[in-house]
Formats: structure tokens, sequence, C-alpha cells
């Protein structure tokens, strides 16, 4: 019977085997419209785009419209408060978080409790301390 | 067999640069959008896209396709990512042909992407991984040094000098300085590749191509819809491709056979016999120098060794009997991979209407060309035929 040789291993020493890394390292830029919403953060706003031709206004701000493909040159301060719509909890609670008005959302932390459907606010790191990254916002709070 | 025939009926790029601030999908959207407007289409008009990128270890984000699919406006859509390594450029307008020719669509985008500066140090590191982890790793081999063989091969095989090869760099590099995308054209001589750093002998730093970010599109439709948008649609006439086994050692390093075979379907297709007389001029895969003169063979556009006497007399430049890379090429141009490749499409496209501006063949418009590009571990060729 023809059994695939590791299904037949008892101990590793039996066939010559080795370890290996793939070492790959990257710097990475936020693009044209990811660095605008970077700058955003610092600023402790929370930008969307706003479709030039359609009219939509969404989430993560992008350089061209996730519906009718126009290109998306202008931005918009969203108001930062929103409504949970879905959480993760774990040894940390993830919020799925969407905005009024606004089409796609966020995704952060959960700073103390809420329940899917409460309204919560976007909590930013003192301006001091911001440096135009996600890590800006420190996560979202329940508000009321 | 073949159902339909497919036009192009519009072709876009960014430009190629080192380093661009834009991200893969920003890259994707922004040649795209080229594309359609040049073609006088809205995204609506798409029914689907095929995305060309090669190893996902470039722009660092794993599954490549779905990562760019927003940019290069395949959501909803029938969308397809295909790869073939180094040679995805030209096979992203094959899979878009044969969306279009089997009836299944009667247009697509199709949309080539990379990004290599995000790797560090730098995007030859990505390479390393492609060897076989038994025969090959264990020696620290990169790419450089395989085609180090390859090339020196080459030079054994037909007796050709390390200057014959320079020329190739030094008509590249001058061609491009008419492409308004390119990296790094300029006007150097055979003596200063010669004269430039030593990589791997007998590879010098001006015999390669820079690595690059870029992005280039074009939008194939069926013949129904070329008439309606357009009084000059260049049609693909040939399309070929094919890959040898990843064990480059199993076969002979001076020939790319592989090349040769892909080729043969794509001109069987066109019913291209004497492809030297037929066509008008072929922007033929150049990441390294040599590799211009060795594919040029295998398209059977020279006999066996002979394409360096070709480039030394003056055949393949711009204004000669057969120009090849009148782009400026991947040494000129520059080599975000997938893009490069798909660049050389836009270009014959481009050459066929007479919009390639100084870049025009002899100075007027083309009415047949070639574009083709190899991959994997030197084991893939992939060709596109068009007439306008
Ligand atoms: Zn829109």
């Amino acid at each position: 019977m023809n059994v695939p040789i590791t299904e037949r291993l008892a101990a590793g020493s039996e066939v010559r085997a080795w370890e290996d890394t793939i070492p790959f390292r990257y710097e990475y830029t936020a693009g044209v419209a990811g660095e605008k919403f970077l700058r955003g953060l610092r600023d402790g706003e929370i930008l969307a785009g706003l479709c030039p031709s359609c009219g939509l206004t969404s989430l993560p701000l992008r350089m061209y419209c996730v519906d009718c493909y126009a290109e998306v040159t202008k931005s918009v301060r969203v108001r930062p408060a929103g409504v949970v719509r879905a959480l993760a909890r774990g040894a940390r609670t993830f919020a799925y978080v969407e905005f009024d008005g606004v089409k796609g959302g966020l995704v952060h932390t959960l700073i103390g409790s809420a329940r899917v459907g409460s309204r919560v606010v976007v909590r930013f790191r003192p301006k001091r301390q911001r440096v135009g990254a996600l890590s800006d916002v420190l996560g979202f709070e329940r508000s009321g | 067999m073949i159902k339909r025939r497919v036009a192009v009926i519009g072709a876009g790029m960014t430009l190629f640069r080192r380093r661009m601030l834009e991200t893969g999908r920003e890259l994707s959207y922004e040649a795209s959008r080229m594309a359609l407007e040049a073609a006088g289409m809205s995204m609506k008009d798409v029914e689907s896209v095929v995305i060309g990128t090669a190893p996902d270890a470039f722009d660092g984000v794993h599954m490549k396709g779905e990562y760019l699919i927003e940019g290069a406006g395949g959501v909803g859509r029938a969308n397809t990512r295909v790869y073939v390594g180094g040679g995805t450029g030209v096979f992203t307008p094959v899979g878009g042909w044969w969306h279009v020719a089997s009836g299944l669509f009667d247009t697509c985008l199709v949309v080539g992407e990379e990004k290599m500066s995000p790797l560090r140090p730098h995007p030859q590191s990505a390479f390393w991984s492609i060897f076989d982890h038994t025969t090959e790793r264990p020696l620290g081999v990169t790419l450089l040094w395989i085609f180090a063989l390859e090339m020196r091969r080459y030079m054994h095989a037909h007796n050709v000098t390390e200057e014959d090869i320079a020329l190739v760099a030094v008509k590249n590099k001058m061609n491009a300085l008419d492409h308004p995308c390119a990296q790094i054209a300029s006007k150097i001589t055979v003596d200063d590749v010669m004269n430039s750093e030593k990589i791997v002998w007998p590879v010098k730093r001006y015999d390669v191509s820079p690595p690059s970010d870029g992005a280039a599109a074009a939008v194939l439709v069926s013949e129904d819809v070329a008439r309606k948008f357009t009084k000059d649609p260049v049609w693909i006439d040939g399309v070929g491709w094919n890959v040898d086994t990843q064990y480059w050692t199993n076969r002979e390093l001076c020939y790319p056979a592989y090349v040769e075979r892909a080729a043969r379907m794509a001109y069987k297709m066109a019913k291209i016999e004497d492809p030297r007389r037929q066509l008008d001029f072929a922007e033929v895969y150049d990441p390294f120098d040599y590799k211009e003169l060795h594919h040029m063979e295998g398209l059977l556009l020279a006999k066996k060794g002979e394409a360096p006497r070709l480039t030394r007399e003056g055949v393949t430049q711009r204004n000669g009997e057969f120009p090849v890379n009148p782009s400026g090429g991947l040494l000129g141009v520059g080599n975000p991979i997938a893009a490069a490749g798909m660049m050389k499409v836009c270009e014959v496209f481009w050459q066929l209407r007479g919009e390639a501006g100084r870049r025009q063949v002899r100075g007027k418009r083309a009415e047949r060309g070639l574009a083709q590009a190899w991959g994997d571990l030197l084991q893939c060729g992939t060709v596109i035929t068009m007439k306008g």
C-alpha cells in the first residue's frame, strides 16, 4: 500500500529534514488617500471620501469611489460618533463601528463595555502623542 | 475553435518609478482609469477584469489579486488574477483575450501592477525563495547569479562579447528618453555599461533593469463593442504561452525553446510564417540586455546567434529595418514586473494607432507588432501579436 512517507514517520529523525526561513522585511506607504487619512488621525479627525459623481461618503478613505469608480479627491470630516455593528471578545475586544451617513466603517479596540447597537465615540490619544498612525486612535468608548 | 475577434480600444499607464507614494491599488486605479478614458468607456461598460501581478512578496500583501481588486475595478465583476512570474505582464491580456474570444464576455479590463519598493532592503531578496529548497537554496543563490550563468552560456555558444550585449542597454535607455513614463532613460555608451559595477560577472549594473513601482492597463472588447466605441480598433490576432520545467538545469541555456513554442502558437493563430517580414517591430522582454538578444532568437526574429549582429548593424534601432523595444523597454522605462510586460502591450497598441509620438517606429504608424514577456524560473514565454 502506498502511504505518504510523512504519515509513516514515527520520528523526524527517520528522514533528513531541516529548518529554514523566508526573511522578508517591508516598508509600506499609505498611498495618496491613506496619507490624507493618517494626517486626519493626527489632527484628531476621521476623514471619509466624498464621491463627486454619485455623492457616496465612504470609509476607509480611498482614491476612487467603491460604487461608481470615479476619482475621489475630496474628503469630509466624519462626526466621530457611531454605532457598534459587531464585537469580537478575546484578550482585547474589537468593535466594528459605522458612522452616520457613511458607507463602510472602522474596526478598533473597544474601551470599556458596549453591546451591538450601542452608540460609541472615537477616543484619540492626546494630541502630543499622535504620530499619524492607526494607533492615534485609542478605540471606541460608549457614549451617554 | 476561436469564436470571436478581440480588439484593444484603449490603454493607459502610470509613471514607472523606484518608489511611488501610491499604493498598488492606487496605481492600478490610475492606469485603469486612463485606459477606460482612452477607450471612451466608463467602468459601467466593463463586464470582466483580469489582474496580472507577480509574487505577493513584492508588494508585501498576500493574496495580491484580491487586494488590488477595487483599484483595478474588479469589485462585483468576474475578476481573475493570472500569474506566470515575469511572463505575467503579457499573459494578462492573453487572459483578457480568452475572456472575450470565448464569447463569455464582451468587455474585459486587463491590469498589470507591481509595487516592488516596499520590500527591503532590495526586491531581489524575494527571488531567493523561488529556488528548489533541496538543490539550490542551500547555496544562497540569487536570480542574478542564475542570469549570469545564462548570459555566459549564451556568450559562449555564439561567441558574443559583453560589448555586443551592452549595445542593447545603450539603445533601450536612449529610446526611453522619448517615453513620458520612463524611470531610467539616459544617453550612455558601451563604455559606461562596461565600467558599471560588476554584480555577478558577466552581469554588470547597466546590463540590468531597475526595480520599479507602476501599473499599466488596457481595454479588450468584442468586435461589436469595438465598432461602437472606435473607428480605430487594434486587433489581437495571435496569443501564445508555454511553460517549461522549473529545473532550468534540464535545458540548453543559450536558447529559450519555451519562448519559441509560445511564439509558434501565436504565429500559427495569426497566420505569420515569416515573423521578421510580416511584423513591423517587436517589444521583446528585456529585464537584462542579453535577454533581448536571447528572446529575439526564441521569437524567430533572428537566427540563433544572429541577434548581436543585427543589433550591431542598427537593424533593431527605432528607425532600423526591424525596431526592437522602441518604447525603451524594461532597461529604459523600468521594470515593475507585471506592469512592465503590460507596458509593452500598451506600446504595441500606441504604435499601431499612430499614438506613440516621437517613439513611432520609422516615424510612421506601424501595421503589425508583437509583445513578449518571460518569467518563472527561466521557464515561461508569453507572446501576443497585434495588428491595426
Ligand atoms: Zn461614486
